[in-house]
């Protein structure tokens, strides 16, 4: 499947989430039950939006697509090791205190725990903020990858990188969405 | 038969239906000229049965036989809840029985007469219609929602999401315009929050979040229970007919506070003898709906945090659903998002309006809207070491599948029970259990028997499990057995037996035990935060006097009294928590500000 074709969005590693939303209505409105469409190519579609939605996903699909595919499994960078840590570690004083939360059934005793929530609260946002750099320095690799600069080595790396910033971020907001 | 489909809003306080006339989705009028009916089914002990205002009317008379707010019960297991109107039994299934009848059935009353009063109306029968659920429902429920369509004799054609409906409600006139809104629908007794956006006819569902337990029946019942505690009164020890008395007051002294700062709750002989009369202030209210409405807040910030939008990416919130009425709501939604909330849909209707546009879309009686809405809940099976494995994610666009591929983990091993669990905890045992079902293996060495299972959620939300035979590639749908029914029928006759008759104690003793739990909490707290002088000096009394009270009812060992005690002392509490969490977030503005 091309996932670019299918959404109805040109064939580009550079893409706004905004561009990829209206496109994934645009072709809602044709392949949705209700619009006539059927289950299975309304499957296709979301599966579509999901892949191009997330930039590794979709770096991965369009190398494949221009024969490129790397192997992709392996480590992170070396460099992203050190964010890795401190990912870590936000993530689990997160946890503690969302569960000290969850745990509490009096309007007090969640009072009490406000103060820590806070901070715990902004350690999440600046850790997403820089996960969200990070992934920023790895897509501005895309235009040379695009240009055929790199080497498949160093796309498949860019991949790996990406899929575990990616990864981080989603577990970070499920931790801010926990504590809001 | 005609093929028009009627909307309704089947909600826990209040119903509606409508059809689209001629191109104009409207609400039906009953003969008395109303278009709201009062979610209230008289089951009389000769077997009559009225719904609506005429079912409310045998409320004074015959309390025990009127059941109001069912939708609480839909879907729910036996023990679940532990307050109702009227009392609740175990039926065979593990789920609840009200006067002998399924929350389905009885809500099947509630829609026949909507269905009577559309054909009365339109002058022709009909067959098919759009239900409203609240978008937290899970699978359970809306699958009892559906069930309850079909009791009635209505083929449901699809079972919508509240606030998805109450949005094309509010969008059918600015089709053209692309918008980003969050639907704040707080209604008796259910509360969701719903990011949308829509642009060219196409309504797509960001994110959502609710909670099934929260509306205007909780607020009613706060105000109840101040009520009588003020008359010193004793609100649990009363009996159903006054228990009653004391909420429609208080229901009607909370409509007159959105209008008036001042109201008198009256119940004359509320109990045949006795009569509670006391001032209320508009204030006095806010009080005791701050909690819910606190909590209500929360799941805004978490649809915020799941849709990813901030609210100054909004450009309305609307309010629906007869609690947004209430001022302290509309200004604790204005606060957290910043701007004054929209208040164009009407409260009560817009919900049903949306119900009928979906069913004209649906008949072809209206141009062509599509909506993109989404699973509320995450859906996964029980994994290793009791945890849940996620498969599919909340707020992921319906209809979806994904897929498992389960293998045999023994030599020759036949069967591999699953079990299916929706929502957001990461124990398999906190979430709700949808069922279970067997994966069929066919013989073979450890590793090569592989079977793999689709679950599908439809544009209902409803689930369907498919396992596909991976040597065949012939699918089967895969029945799922309730998670009540795991145990044969005598167990269960006994398991009926022995609960109508520990029944009261068993209620008692949870009732007990989590009264217990708050006070274990309550107490150091309470302590820490007077030692460190946190308290005004005229609440310092009140919370001192009200930490000796849960003492005392800890010691005397009876459930009710401690649970009002606690009650009081998490009320006495509530004004410190509030200065501490005002506290915290100032500190935490300070620290923005020195950051910058």
């Amino acid at each position: 499947m091309d996932a670019f074709e299918r959404l109805g969005v040109p064939r580009r590693l550079e893409v706004s989430e905004g561009e990829l939303r209206a496109a994934f209505r645009e072709a809602g409105k044709r392949v949705h039950p209700d619009a006539g469409g059927c289950e299975a190519e309304f499957a296709k579609l979301q599966e579509a939006f999901l892949t191009l939605s997330s930039p590794s996903r979709r770096l991965k699909h369009w190398l494949v697509l221009a024969g490129k595919a790397g192997d992709d499994r392996g480590a992170i960078a070396p460099g992203l090791m050190d964010l890795f840590g401190k990912v870590g570690g936000v993530l689990q004083q997160a946890e503690t205190v969302a569960r000290k939360r969850d745990a509490a059934q009096s309007a007090l005793a969640r009072a009490l725990l406000e103060g820590e929530t806070h901070v715990c609260r902004e350690a999440v946002e600046g850790m997403i903020a820089a996960v969200e750099t990070a992934i920023a320095g790895e897509t501005s690799a895309f235009p040379a990858i695009e240009a055929g600069e790199t080497t498949d080595a160093e796309a498949a790396q860019t991949v790996r990188n990406l899929a575990f910033l990616e990864k981080w971020r989603a577990n970070l907001r499920e931790r801010f969405a926990r504590l809001v | 038969m005609s093929d028009a489909i009627l909307g309704i809003d089947l909600g826990t306080t209040n119903s509606a239906v409508g059809v689209v006339d001629s191109g104009f989705p409207i609400l039906l009028a009953n003969e008395e000229g109303k278009r709201i009916t009062p979610s209230a089914v008289w089951l009389g002990a000769n077997g009559g049965v009225e719904v609506g205002q005429k079912a409310l009317r045998r409320r004074g008379l015959e309390p025990g036989r009127v059941v109001t707010s069912v939708k609480r019960l839909m879907g729910r297991r036996f023990g679940e809840e532990v307050e109702f109107c009227v009392p609740m039994e175990r039926a065979a299934d593990g789920g609840v029985a009200v006067l002998g009848r399924s929350p389905e059935a009885v809500s099947a009353e509630i829609l026949k007469e909507l269905k009577r009063i559309a054909e009365w109306r339109l002058e022709q029968p009909i067959g098919k219609a759009v239900i409203t659920v609240p978008a937290y429902f899970n699978d359970a429920q809306r699958a009892a929602t559906k069930r309850a369509g079909e009791l009635a004799g209505l083929e449901v054609v699809r079972i919508l999401n509240e606030p998805t409906a109450a949005a094309l409600a509010y969008g059918l006139d600015k089709l053209g315009e692309h918008a980003r809104v969050a639907v704040y629908d707080l209604g008796g007794g259910t509360f969701d929050l719903s990011i949308l956006e829509m642009q060219d006819g196409v309504f797509q569902v960001l994110a959502t979040h609710g909670d099934t337990r929260l509306g205007g029946d909780d607020f009613d019942a706060a105000l109840a229970r101040w009520a009588a505690a003020k008359g010193g009164v004793e609100f649990d020890s009363l009996d159903a007919a006054a228990r009653v008395k004391l909420l429609e007051e208080a229901e009607r002294v909370k409509c007159a506070l959105s209008d008036a700062d001042a109201a008198v709750f009256r119940a004359p002989f509320f109990d045949g003898a006795n009569s509670l009369e006391a001032a209320v202030s508009r204030e006095d209210f806010e009080k005791l709906a701050a909690p819910g409405i606190e909590r209500s807040l929360r799941h805004c910030r978490q649809a915020l945090a799941d849709a990813n939008v901030s609210p100054a990416d909004l450009n309305a919130v609307v309010l629906v659903g007869g609690s947004t009425r209430i001022p302290a709501v509309r200004k604790a939604v204005a606060d957290l998002f910043g701007r004054e909330p929209d208040v164009s849909q009407h409260p009560d209707e817009a919900v049903a309006l949306g119900a009928t546009i979906q069913a004209g879309v649906m008949s072809g009686a209206m141009r062509k809207m599509v909506l993109l809405d989404v699973t509320p809940l995450s859906l996964g099976i029980e994994t290793f070491g009791g945890l849940m494995n996620v498969l599919i994610p909340r707020n992921t666009t319906i209809p979806c599948k994904a897929g498992e591929m389960f293998t045999n983990a023994a030599d020759g091993q036949r069967t591999m029970r699953v079990r299916v669990l929706q929502g957001e905890r990461e124990m398999a045992r906190d979430n709700w259990e949808l069922g279970k079902f067997d994966v069929a293996f066919e013989p073979g060495p450890k590793g090569r028997a592989r079977v793999g299972v689709q679950f599908r959620l439809d544009e209902n939300g409803l689930l369907e499990v498919l396992a596909r035979d991976v040597s065949t590639g012939i699918d089967t749908v895969v029945k799922i057995e309730s998670a009540a029914v795991d145990v044969d029928d005598a167990a269960v006759e006994q398991m009926v037996s022995e609960s109508v008759e520990h029944a009261f104690d068993d209620m008692a003793e949870r009732v007990f035990t989590e009264a217990k739990l708050k006070a274990d909490e309550l107490l150091p707290a309470v302590e820490m935060v007077l030692a460190q002088g946190l308290a005004e000096t005229d609440e310092r009394a009140e919370i001192e006097s009200a930490v000796a009270a849960v003492r005392a009812a800890l010691a005397g060992g009876a459930a009710n009294p401690l649970k009002a005690a606690v009650q009081r002392l998490d009320a006495a509490t509530e004004a410190l928590a509030a200065r501490l969490v005002e506290r915290a977030m100032e500190e935490a503005l300070e620290r923005r500000l020195a950051g910058d």
